[in-house]
Formats: structure tokens, sequence, C-alpha cells
């Protein structure tokens, strides 16, 4: 059993290799350097050749930095150490590309699962850098006078998914109406501190290039619960909100919408669970009565938003898509994504895009929280981008 | 004694079998299929039909646990679905921090417990009493991570004596291995220094009202003997019962501090393998953990006897 | 007051003007009022009197052994070999306790301590004293088990209390209690608990030991027929008074004081076995915690007449080494 394709690349040179593909793809060099969804990695051939069901045994490391096999405690924490052999490229850091630079001898990543734990580690100087720290600690942040928090340019689109197999949110009117009923801020501030928050608008997010404004009218005139209780054409059927109780901004977020359902009239239910149980449970397509459900709440990357083809929950292709909206005329628009060839195409074709979605209404965006990270300001050079922070660059005094 | 011993092994193997098909159950009961939890939510149809094969999920129940049940007698805990690594190896490397921790609080609990208790007794009603017994009371009822968040805060932040959380190993050296579990011992030891030191104090309080207390201090026998020598031995039982009892109970606590101070121990393991579905973990961490209570309690019993020779068995 | 005083050389304990109160939630207990006695080197001195009379509390004054908390001693003197007892420290005093002055309890039954074993416990007190190694102890402890005849001596040594019946426990007491070789013993109705037939070997072991040691024992008892077999001189005490004061001759022929008639009346023949009915003095102790005006015996008394409810009677002559505290005890001898 193998999950391999035909193969694609092969190597001409030390430092080159060459794709054949069947058809034109445009999108080839993005797909290969994206951030965020899901990523493409280099490996070993011999662990490439792995079926994928089979796990990686051995860690090797990235390039600028060796895995330290022996320090490696799964679960607790990982090292790396500074690959010597390594020549970064000569030319200035940019993202994940420019030269990797390691200025330190070894990096060492605690999972560290209780956040105050983390952020008295970091007072104390046991740390020097938190990758994400949540919200309520960034006040406490801000006012230690040796840590700084690091607001980066872009963060995380909370939304929420209808299940569109089952009444109401079958009737396209109904998700039209959640567009009205939600207010973007509200919601957003159930968790984050309103500066660290903003709108979103467009399917395609904020950061990415292809972000538009596109059909974008219904933005203007949300929390408007008069408006969604006349349009939605609801005929009192239960709708189950899948309450994530171990992830606070979704389990908050989940509560105000219920609240706000039951104020015009919906028979909304909070079905609380842990993450992992509400995986388990929005997989199921049966009515409320069978375990199924109405709502879930998630978030995902801004930056994944730039990708319609490899994000999944930008599908609108029915059952065999994410969560099953089903919009044809979507679909038929993104089937042309990874064939057109130049960037502003693309542009044109996001904001089409965007028009069919804003009508068939596959998703509710709920806004975006800016992500950030922390660190001692004796730690400095942190290369600042969307989602995450290279390690490489950094300097500690 | 013999016959006892025997009688109490049977009852031992009684209940781990009853706890084996519960931990077994477990994964089985847990909604959804299985093999759906383990390949994940992008998994294909043919990636959870090979899971399924590879579980031996297709067999009958019954079947099942016999296999589960017999690898887990040849030591076979299992495969981790998170990591992929053998769940007795992912077990075997976090033992140390957690037996580390477990040893210390013990031993603090125990010392400092029965100390607190006997002091108590013996100055009892006097302000040594009072105060050791608003501490009992105000120690037994403040959460452990609330205790923990306290002291890390004084110790590791303002006065900066010691270090906020991790564990270093003890071939690091034993100097950095007692320094990074001091307050979770500490943090960890309060409630059942309250606990035992409430328990050996009553039990202190009765004993020294006895006869041979008054025996014993004719025979011109010093306080500290009279205290620990005469005393503590009489007051032993119910004293070794709550030791029994907490320490049988240590793992909640265990869970609570490792996460508190980081500490990459058991309770960490089962914690993060439960927000991951871990179940293979989950169930072999529950047998483990099952075992020892069982042991620990058989151990308590049996030390009755050596504590009063009127108890046999 | 006191006069029959011993010459220095055989003075063992002199105990002079002993006052110790009981101390309730809200109330004082007067259990001793002030009194004086003296042991003999050698000698054996019956203390007798109802339960409740003071006899215990003399006994455990003059070790310090009272309860902390409820009990103290307010005043008086308990000198020993010329040293008051009151004034040494507690370290001093616990060089005392099982060395030079021992005690044996009544209630064979608890007053061991049931996690030791009796070799154990009786090598402790040599242990403690003799700064001997603990085989040597229990050497010791094992000729001690001997020497009170309990048979097989060598097995007994490891036998717990619970092990052993209520006569061999007050032996292994009483070997507990010599083994230092004390100069006073001081005997708190060692005898009560025990069935007839023992009590009788018991006594007879103590009578025994005594001859052979040379120990002066101090003998509490309620039974004046235990006195008449044991002892040379008694003290009768009455409401935390000393009230007669006697040779043990003197005393059975001819008592100076009501109550000391009261308490011959009720003795049980032992000849005869136990008797059904003791007859008993008419009237209750009176309560320690008020104060008491006049004689403390008057309202139970026979002879009482108007000065005995108005002045306390104090211990007085009324023959050679013969005092009573009684206004009329020269009628009571004669009556």
């Amino acid at each position: 059993m193998s999950w391999r394709g035909p193969r694609i690349f092969r190597k001409k040179d030390d430092k080159t290799f060459t794709a054949a593909l069947k058809e034109p793809l445009g999108l080839l060099l993005d797909l290969l350097a994206k951030l965020a969804g899901p990523v493409p990695f280099m490996m070993r051939e011999k662990d490439a050749d792995r079926p994928a069901t089979e796990q990686v045994t051995a860690n090797i490391g990235s390039g600028p930095f060796k895995f330290n096999e022996a320090l490696a405690k799964p679960g607790a924490s990982f090292t790396y150490d500074r690959n010597d052999k390594y020549a970064p490229r000569k030319a200035a850091p940019d993202g994940l590309a420019g030269g990797k630079v390691v200025n330190v001898d070894r990096v060492i990543r605690e999972n560290i699962a209780d956040q105050q734990t983390a952020f008295a580690a970091l007072q104390s100087g046991e740390i020097d850098y938190i990758e994400s720290p949540s919200a309520d600690l960034w006040a406490l942040i801000e006012s230690d006078p040796n840590l700084e928090l690091q607001v980066r340019k872009s963060g995380s689109v909370f939304f929420m998914r209808m299940n569109c197999l089952l009444k109401p949110f079958d009737n396209v009117k109904a998700r039209q109406a959640m567009l009205h009923l939600i207010d973007q801020e509200a919601v957003m501030r159930t968790t984050y501190p309103p500066k660290y928050i903003n709108s979103v608008t467009s399917v395609f997010g904020n950061s990415t290039p292809y972000s538009n404004e596109e059909t974008t009218g219904w933005f203007k005139k949300g929390g408007d619960p008069e408006r969604a209780k006349q349009e939605a054409g609801y005929a009192g059927e239960k709708v189950v909100i899948l309450d994530p109780t171990d992830w606070a901004a979704a389990d908050n977020m989940a509560q105000l919408l219920a609240a706000a359902l039951r104020k015009i009239g919906v028979n909304a239910e909070l079905a609380p669970s842990d993450w992992g149980g509400l995986v388990a449970r929005r997989a199921n397509k049966g009515s409320v009565d069978n375990g199924g459900w109405g709502i879930f709440i998630t978030n995902e990357s801004d930056v994944a938003r730039g990708d319609p083809v490899g994000n999944p929950t930008l599908s609108a292709n029915g059952e065999n898509g994410w969560y099953w909206p089903k919009d044809d005329e979507y679909e038929a628009l993104r089937a042309k994504w990874s064939v057109v060839e130049s960037l502003e195409e693309r542009k044109s074709l996001a904001r089409k895009m965007q028009r069919a979605y804003w009508n068939s209404v596959g998703t509710v965006l709920l806004g975006e929280a800016l992500s950030s990270a922390s660190h001692r300001k004796a730690l400095t050079g942190l290369i600042d981008m969307p989602d995450c922070t290279p390690v490489w660059n950094m300097q500690k005094a | 004694m013999a016959t006892y011993i025997l009688r109490r092994v049977v009852s031992t193997v009684a209940v781990m079998v009853m706890v084996g098909v519960f931990v077994f159950l477990l994964l089985r009961l847990a909604p959804g299929d299985p093999a759906d939890i383990i390949a994940g939510p992008r998994a294909t149809p043919e990636m959870i039909a090979g899971i399924r094969e590879q579980l031996g999920l297709n067999q009958p129940l019954a079947i099942q646990f016999v296999h589960w049940a017999l690898g887990i007698l040849g030591g076979d805990l299992g495969t981790s679905i998170f990591t992929g690594r053998p769940v007795l190896e992912l077990i075997s490397q976090r033992l140390e921090p957690t037996i580390s921790l477990s040893l210390l609080t013990i031993i603090l609990s125990v010392t400092i417990g029965v100390s607190f208790g006997v002091l108590a007794a013996w100055r009892s009603g006097g302000l040594v009493d009072r105060i050791l017994t608003a501490f009992a009371t105000l120690g037994f009822s403040v959460p452990v991570f609330v205790v923990g968040f306290f002291l890390i805060y004084l110790f590791a932040i303002r006065i900066r004596w010691l270090p906020v959380q991790g564990y270093q190993p003890i071939d690091h050296g034993f100097g950095p291995w007692v320094v990074h579990l001091i307050l979770p011992t500490v943090t960890l030891s309060v409630p059942y220094i309250a606990f035992i030191a409430r328990i050996a104090r009553a039990s202190m309080l009765e004993v020294l009202s006895e006869d041979y207390m008054r025996t014993a201090a004719a025979k011109g026998a010093s306080a500290y003997s009279m205290l620990f020598h005469h005393a503590l031995k009489n007051a032993g039982v119910p004293i070794l019962t709550v030791i029994g009892l907490s320490f049988a109970g240590l793992i909640g606590g265990v869970v609570i501090t490792e996460t508190v101070f980081n500490i990459p121990g058991v309770g960490r393991l089962v914690v993060d393998a439960i927000n991951n579905r871990d179940y293979p973990i989950i169930q072999g961490v529950l047998i483990l953990v099952s075992g020892l209570y069982v042991l620990i309690n058989l151990a308590v019993d049996l030390s009755y006897t050596l504590v009063d020779p009127r108890i046999r068995y | 007051m006191q006069l029959h005083q011993i010459a220095g050389n055989d003075l063992l304990l002199d105990v002079r003007n002993l006052e110790t109160h009981f101390y309730g939630e809200d109330s004082v207990t007067r259990a001793l009022g002030g009194i004086s006695f003296q042991v003999k080197k050698g000698e054996t001195l019956g203390v007798v009197g109802e339960s409740g009379c003071g006899k215990s509390v003399t006994a455990l004054s003059i070790l310090r052994l009272l309860p902390k908390l409820t009990a103290r001693t307010v005043g008086g003197q308990v000198r020993f070999h010329g040293r008051d007892l009151l004034e040494l420290s507690d370290r001093e005093m616990r060089k005392i306790r099982g060395d030079q002055i021992a005690m044996i309890f009544q209630e064979p039954m608890t007053s061991l301590n049931p996690v030791y074993t009796v070799g154990h416990q009786i090598a402790e007190a040599v242990q403690i004293h003799a700064k001997a190694s603990r085989s040597v102890a229990m050497e010791k402890a094992e000729e001690m088990l001997r020497l009170v005849r309990i048979a097989d001596p060598e097995r007994r040594v490891n036998n717990y209390p619970h092990e052993m019946s209520g006569g061999m426990r007050q032996r292994a007491m009483i070997a507990m209690a010599l083994a230092c070789s004390p100069e006073l013993l001081i005997a708190d109705e060692p005898t009560t608990a025990l069935d007839v037939t023992i009590q009788a070997q018991i006594l007879r072991l103590i009578v025994d030991l005594k001859e052979r040691t040379g120990t002066a024992v101090m003998f509490i008892t309620h039974d004046l027929g235990v006195v008449a077999e044991t002892c040379q001189r008694v003290i009768v005490m009455y409401a935390g008074q000393i009230v007669e004061q006697a040779n043990v001759i003197d005393l059975f022929a001819r008592p100076a004081h009501p109550y000391t008639q009261g308490l011959m009346r009720s003795v049980p023949d032992r000849r005869r076995g136990r008797q059904p009915r003791l007859p008993e003095i008419p009237g209750i102790v009176p309560s320690l915690r008020e104060p008491i005006f006049g004689c403390s015996f008057a309202p139970r008394c026979p002879f009482v007449i108007d000065i005995c409810r108005e002045k306390t009677p104090v211990l007085r002559d009324v023959g050679s080494s013969h005092a009573a505290a009684c206004w009329r005890a020269e009628e009571v001898m004669g009556a």
C-alpha cells in the first residue's frame, strides 16, 4: 500500500530540481512557499518513501539546526543545536526566506501546558520567549519592564460553520440571516482586548493578496437581529451549537452566539464537550436527534485564507468538502484557481468567487484576533512575519 | 498470615481484571469508531480500514480483549496514537520525575505531618496546637494550584531563590534536581501534611491519656521518648491508614502539580494524552496506577502488623 | 503540729503541707489540703482511704506525674533525701523517677504499653538509668521476671502484654518498678483489679521483695485488711486530709478517728471469703470544690458535736506514735 502519486520532482543537480506537470499550474511556486494550512515539507527520500500511515522515526533537523535526539522528551521538550556545517545564504532574512544565520548555540522548545507557569518562567528569565501567550496575559506582559509583547502583522480568523444539510441552515435565507445577526466586534470582545482585534469581511482574509471588498455590504448592516429575524424563514427547528469548553475563545463565542439566537426566538442549544468531542461529533451528518449539529466555531490563520485550493475550509463542494456547504458556481470558479497564471488574474477571480460565496454563505466570519508572541527584551533579532517566528537570527544578550 | 496474603493476592487479581475490562472498554465505548478517532479528521476511508485491520477492530470484542490483556501481561501496553511510540517506553521516560516528586512528597508529608500532629497533641490546647490546627485547616482547604502559584510568585519571582518550573534529572546532579523539586514538593505536600497532622494529633491525644503513658513517665522516660517511642507507635494504625489513603490518591495531585510546575512526568503525559485523545496512553497509565493503588493498599494493611502486635491476619 | 519527727538518718521521704489543686472549666478542686507525713528507710507505710480521698493524688504529686493542664501542686515540699522534689528541673526529676522512686499502678491491663514486649519495657528503665546496653538491659529484664516468679522468663521477656494474664502483668509491672532497685516503691492499689487468689500472691510477692531488697514501700489501698498484712505504719486519709496516723498495731487496737472505725467495720473478712454486702459508712464524701467549715467528716460522724461543725480539728497526739484529727479522739478510742 503506497500513498505516493506519480513522481513530479526530479533532481537536476545539487542545487536545482525540476517539476514535470501534466497541465499548467500557475500556483506552483506559491504552493511550495506556503506558510499556513497544509504546508509542504522537505524530507529525506527514505522517509518520504514510507506509507503515510507509518511514523517517521528519525528526527534530523532543519538545516540551520540539528535535532538533539538524546535530549528529546516527546510531549515535554525538544532541543535543537546549531548546525555548524550549515552555510547560510548571503542575504538578509526575509520571513522564512533569506539567510538563516543562527546566533545561539541551542534552542530548547519547552511544552509548558499552563500559560500562567509559562508567564512566570518568562518573568524569571528561565525562558526567553512564548510563542502565543493567551490573551488574558497580554496586559501583564505589557506592564513588565523586562518583557515585550510582539503583536504580529496578522492573526487568526474566527468563523462559524452551519450545517447546510439540516434545517434551518439548509435554507440559504437562514444562512444569510446569520450574516445580519453577527456583530463581529461583540463576538471578538468576548475574549480579546479591542486593540488586538480586526473585523474581517473578505473570504480571503485581511493580509493575503486576494483580500477584497466584493459583496461585503452585509457587514455594514451586521449586528441587526430584527433583520435577521425577518429574513431567516425559521420554523422553530432546534439548533445545536457545539461548544468546546476546553478552548476559552470558542467557548465564549459559542455562548454569546447562543444568547443572540435565543433573543431572536431561535431554539438554540449548547452542546458542551472538549475539542476532541467536538471534532468527533461534527463528522455526524445525521439529524439533531441522532447526534447531529447546527453550528460550530473554529479559527484558522488569516494567511491560510489565501489558498482556496489547498485550504479545505475554503471549499464549497457539498458533502465531499469540509463540513458540507454547496455552491456550484463558486466551485467552478475555484477550479480555475490553479490554472490562471498571473496574480492579477487570480485577484479578479477572487472577487468573483467572493461574490458567489457571500450569496451562498458557506461560512460566517466572526473577526480576526491578532496573534502575538512575547519575549524578554534581552532577546533580539526576532523576524516579524505572520503566523510564526523563526528561531534563526535571534540573539540573546 | 500466609493465607491472608494469598487471599489478598487473589482479590487483587480479581480487582485488576475488572480494572482491565473497564480500561479496555474505555476506548470501545468512547463516542465514534476508535479507528476514526485515531485516523483524525482528514483520513481517507482506506486509511481508516487499514487502522481497523491493524488494531484488530474487526474481531469480536471478547477476542480483542484477550489479545489486549495478553499483550499487557507480556509488557506491551500498545502504541501511542499521537507519537507512534510504544506506550511503555513513553511512560518509562516520564517515570523518573513523577517518582522523584512522589517520593519527596511522601517523605516530607509524613515527617512534617506526623511531627506537627505529635507536637500539637503534646501541647494540646496551647498556642502551638492552635497555630498548627489553623494551618492544618487552611492547608487542607486551599487548592493545590493556588498554593503553587503563591509559592512561585514568592520564591521564584519575588525573591528568586528557586526556579519557577522545569525538571532536572538526578543524573545531572543532585543539586539541580532537588532545587527544581522544592516548590512542587512543598506545594503537593501541603494538603497531605495538613491531613496527616490532623489525624496524627487526634490519634496521639487519645494515646497520651492512656495509663501506659503514665507508666512510661514513672519510669523516667524523656518527653521525646514518651511521644515518639511510647505514644506514636500506639497511634500508628490510624496514621498509617491516612498515609496509605493519601498516597494512593497522590496521582491526582501529581497531575496538577506537574502541570503547574511544568514537570515532564506521568501526570503531564496523561493530561496531554487526554487532550490528544491518545487512548492507549490513557489506558496504560490507568492500568499502572490501578496496580499501584492496589499494591499500596496491600502494603498498608500488612504494615499494621509491624506497628501493632495485637493485629494478626 | 506534726509530733513524731523521724530522726535525720532514718528519714527517706518528708512530705510537708503538700497541697494539690485540680482545675476544671470553672471550678477548683482542692484534692490535697496540705498534708504532711514521712516515710522511713525500709519501712512499709500504708495509705488508706475511700476512693477520691487523695491517696493517688498524693502519690502522683510526689512523682510529679499529674496531668499538666488540669492539675498543679500549689504548695508544700516533698523532701527526698533532704532535696525538695518540687524544686527540681524536669530533667533532674526524670532521673529520680523509676530509679530512686518507682511506682506500680492499679490497672495491670492498661498500664503496660501494648505495642512493646514486657522485656523491652522492663529493660527500658534499666537503659535509661543504668545507661546499660540493650543486651545487658534485656538480661536484667529476664532476671527481674525470674525474681517476680514468672515461669519461663526466657520466653516471657519476648511476650507482649496481651499475651499475659492480669496477675502476670502485675508481676511484670513490679519487675519493671524494681529493676533499678529504688529506695521507695509507691504501690497504688496494686491488687485491686486482680482476683482474690492472685491478690494474695501479689501481696506476698511485694512483702517478700521488700524484705529482700530493703526498699521502702508506700502502699496505697482502700483495704484495711491489706494494710494489716503488709504495713508497719498507716496513715488514714479523708477528703484530702490525713485524719489519723499510727503504728499498724495501735491503729487496729484503738482507732482514734470515727472514720477509721467506720472503715474497720467495712473490712471484708478474707477468711470467710467475700461477703455479700459490706457495712458502709452512711453519707457521702464532701465535695472538695466548696470550702469546708469544721471537720470534713462531721456530716457522717456518729460522734459529731457542735464544735466539729465550727472548727477544723488538727492532727494531734493521742498516744505514742499515734495521732488523729478529731475533737473527741480520746472518747472514740475508748468507745
